[in-house]
């Protein structure tokens, strides 16, 4: 038994080195999206003045900027210069990482090799790897929302107020990270009254109570209920916790007084942006675009993307828990053949996988109804939907003794984990900001570097350095993730409007203003064009006398 | 399959009203090349440059050759600098220049190339290049050379370069850049004789990737009367 604990630990720590690689691996390989560049200059902001108010309009919630000044501390970086996308992308990496580990400490109560397939599938999930390597909230925010099931769901079974208060801990976090940190929640307590309803409706499994009032004491098992015996002093323990840790970033460490109020006022505007309204109204997408996504993504010629894997296992989890969960009936023969199970009957994990069943359904549905939809947005069902997938794996392996059964499934599970490898591979580095890649939305074009590097080599050969001048002329602010590359450029202005004096020693404008920008320069310049994303353009002018410098120095081979 | 405008030239020829530089002698032909469906839809490209060549929305004009010039790509070795990520290399020289996603070859970023060994030298004439046209897009640093020597260190004669910062590091070019399309981009090679046909890339207007549909390259075996 010894000798079988040692093995499962020994897989554990391979399942979380193959998750590391996925994370941790060349983490500024690819280039930065917008938002990511957005939330990385506001982290510059708090690092170097020590100053952030939460906004209720954009950004979400402040965990993500605050969780990455130790990194950086750490780092020995003081300023937005000296960070590097590397140092930034730990965090949320870190988290993806810690998400894998939290996976099969939530499942291993229910069984340990289902755990370790369930964290096996987090680990290897194109999605979670994807955005686990992108600085944005969402990982941070699946890993809370994580924590707080598996608090949730150790704090019954021990009724110890340390689980609750970590559960409360959790549950603030949550909600200073992102807003809909409510859905979350609302489909947590619908999980619950739903898992409960489940348990009285089939008696902790239809096959099997029957089977236990035939064959043992006639007595249908009792439903599990998480509310019954729920301490209140507790359970206000928890909700305090909740609340001063919500309070406490919100309130940028009580340095901004109106930050907690923010933070409920803006429920006002997200609810618009559910609905559709405002600029959201790019991201409006028919219901089944989540499914869509993990399903199968193909657009133009290049790699067809699925994690039909997940989907398929998960479907097989969710089933099997409605109707026979794991932990139901242990049965062991006795000498004369019969079986009995009472002793081993186990609600809580019975209650738990029906809850992890009932709150991924309330959450993609709930997600697919909201018209408003990006592709992260899908990580906070998808991570259940890979325990469920686990607990799927692991009846589909046990459906059978036979021999030959058990080795079928475990070679179609081992090639579905080999496509699933291969497919997080291509999506993380080869395809990982091209718009074949079903998780690539908006994204910056790595023709960015293009410009970088011109930016870079003009500034060489420029006789002020990093101080040469720079405009960039794009209106209605689309010129993310520009601050963020030029961050290293004091003297950059982005111009909502063209002034009467263009000139600067390079101009970066929108196709539709450089007609206009061009009639006002007076210097000479050399005019080439650079991408920003895909289709989207910026013809970039560059001082004539800086240019012919720039090319001096190249030479021919 | 556009037949129409070769017709067109054909009788304009025998009229006797051909355009001077495409006047054809008793032992010349015009070419007649098969081009793919234009592709309808994708959105407009706006870029913007002094560099790219202006779009022009006529046929092309008649290209004469040699009678007895042909395609002698098809089915050739194909080489490149790197293993393509979408398509094999064959698919280059197959003749299938739809835009359809099963005629795409793609390959990695930054400057790449892909060869073609006609397994012999051969004058050539007119070589076609289509690089995408599902959508309008700039390809950058497009080189095309041609050469007896298969790594390209000698004879190299370059038909067209418009890498005009010298990015690729084979000498700044000196042509405009240009977006494909489905009548695809005629280089001409004007007789030269060569066995390799190699042509450079370096990623395009939308992203870092470079790719091909079909290469076609025209052209009569060496002293081929």
């Amino acid at each position: 038994m010894k000798g079988l604990r040692i093995i499962e630990i020994g897989l554990l720590l391979l399942v979380l080195a193959g998750a590391a690689v996925l994370r941790f691996y060349d983490l500024d390989y690819r280039v930065m999206h917008g938002d990511e560049a957005n939330q990385a200059m506001k982290t510059g902001v708090l690092l170097e003045t020590g100053e952030y108010a939460y906004d209720p309009y954009e950004h979400h919630g402040p965990t993500l900027y605050y969780l990455t000044l130790p990194v950086l501390w750490a780092g020995g970086v003081t300023s937005k210069v000296e960070m590097g996308e590397t140092a930034i992308r730990l965090v949320p990496a870190a988290f993806g990482l810690g998400l894998v580990l939290l996976s099969w400490l939530i499942l291993s109560p229910i069984d340990r090799r289902a755990a370790l397939l369930g964290a096996l599938l987090v680990g290897l999930s194109h999605g979670l790897v994807y955005y686990s390597r992108y600085y944005i909230q969402e990982t941070l925010f699946v890993f809370f929302a994580a924590g707080l099931v598996w608090c949730g769901f150790h704090y019954p079974r021990s009724r110890r107020i340390g689980w609750a208060l970590a559960a409360g801990a959790f549950l603030g976090l949550l909600h200073a990270t992102k807003e809909t940190g409510v859905l979350v929640v609302v489909a947590m307590l619908g999980a619950l009254v739903a898992s409960w309803f489940l348990d009285w409706i089939a008696g902790g499994g239809v096959g099997t109570a029957r089977q236990l009032r035939r064959e043992n004491s006639g007595e249908k098992p009792a439903p599990h209920s998480w509310f019954v015996g729920l301490n209140f002093q507790h359970l206000a323990a928890a909700l305090g916790m909740a609340l001063a840790v919500s309070v406490l970033f919100f309130s940028s460490f009580f340095t901004h007084a109106r930050g907690p109020l923010d933070s409920i006022l803006t429920y006002t505007t997200y609810l618009g942006r559910a609905e559709g309204h405002g600029s959201s109204g790019l991201h409006e997408h028919p219901w089944y675009y989540y499914l869509w996504l993990l399903g199968y993504y193909y657009r133009e010629a290049g790699p067809r993307w699925s994690e039909g894997l997940i989907l398929g296992l998960a479907l097989v989890g969710g089933i099997t828990c409605t109707w026979r969960p794991l932990g139901m009936r242990r049965a062991h023969s006795s000498s004369d053949g019969d079986y009995y199970c009472s002793t081993v009957y186990t609600p809580d994990l019975i209650f738990l996988q029906r809850f992890l069943l009932t709150y991924t359904l309330f959450l993609l549905v709930g997600f697919s109804i909201i018209p408003y939809k990006t592709p992260w947005n899908l990580l906070i069902f998808l991570h259940p939907l890979c325990l469920l997938a686990g607990l799927g794996a692991w009846r589909l392996l046990g459906a059978s003794r036979a021999v030959w059964w058990r080795a079928a499934v475990a070679l179609v599970l081992a090639a579905g984990c080999i496509q699933l490898a291969g497919q997080t591979w291509r999506g993380i580095f080869t395809y990982g900001a091209d718009v074949r890649n079903p998780y690539v939305y908006a994204h910056t074009s790595s023709a960015i570097r293009r410009l970088t590097d011109r930016v870079d080599g003009i500034e060489a050969v420029h006789p002020r350095g990093e101080q040469l001048h720079i405009n960039v002329f794009r209106p209605g602010g689309d010129y993310w993730p520009l601050p963020w590359y030029f961050r290293a450029y004091p003297n950059v202005g982005y111009w909502p409007n063209l002034p009467e004096n263009c000139d600067a020693d390079i101009i970066l404008a929108s196709p539709e203003t450089a007609p206009a920008v061009q009639s006002r320069l007076k210097n000479e310049y050399h005019v080439e064009m650079h991408g920003l994303r895909p289709g989207v353009l910026m013809p970039t002018f560059i001082r004539k006398d800086l240019w012919d410098a720039f090319m001096a120095g190249r030479t021919t081979d | 399959m556009r037949v129409l405008p070769h017709v067109l030239v054909v009788a304009a020829l025998c009229c006797g009203s051909a355009p001077a530089d495409t006047a054809a002698g008793a032992d010349d032909e015009v070419l007649s090349f098969e081009l793919p469906e234009p592709f309808y839809g994708g959105t407009v490209i706006s870029y913007w440059s002094p560099k790219l060549e202006a779009s022009v929305y006529q046929d092309r004009k008649p290209y004469v050759a040699p009678k007895g010039t042909r395609v002698v790509s098809r089915g050739k070795p194909v080489r490149s600098s790197a293993a393509p990520l979408v398509g094999e290399l064959a698919e280059i020289v197959d003749g299938d220049k739809e835009f359809a996603k099963t005629s795409l070859v793609e390959l990695p970023g930054g400057t790449q190339w892909v060869q073609i060994d006609l397994g012999a030298t051969h004058d050539l004439y007119a070589i076609l290049v289509w690089h995408f046209h599902a959508g309008a897009r700039v390809y950058f640093d497009v080189i095309g050379q041609i050469s007896d020597d298969p790594e390209f260190k000698t004879g190299v004669t370059t038909l067209f370069n418009n890498d005009f910062d010298n990015s690729s590091g084979l000498g700044q070019g000196e042509d405009n850049e240009y977006i494909d399309n489905s009548d695809g981009r005629l280089f001409d090679a004007k007789g030269a004789p060569a066995r390799y046909v190699r042509f450079y890339s370096r990623g395009n207007s939308d992203g870092d990737f470079n790719h091909y549909v079909e290469i076609e390259v025209w052209g009569r075996e060496l002293g081929e009367e």
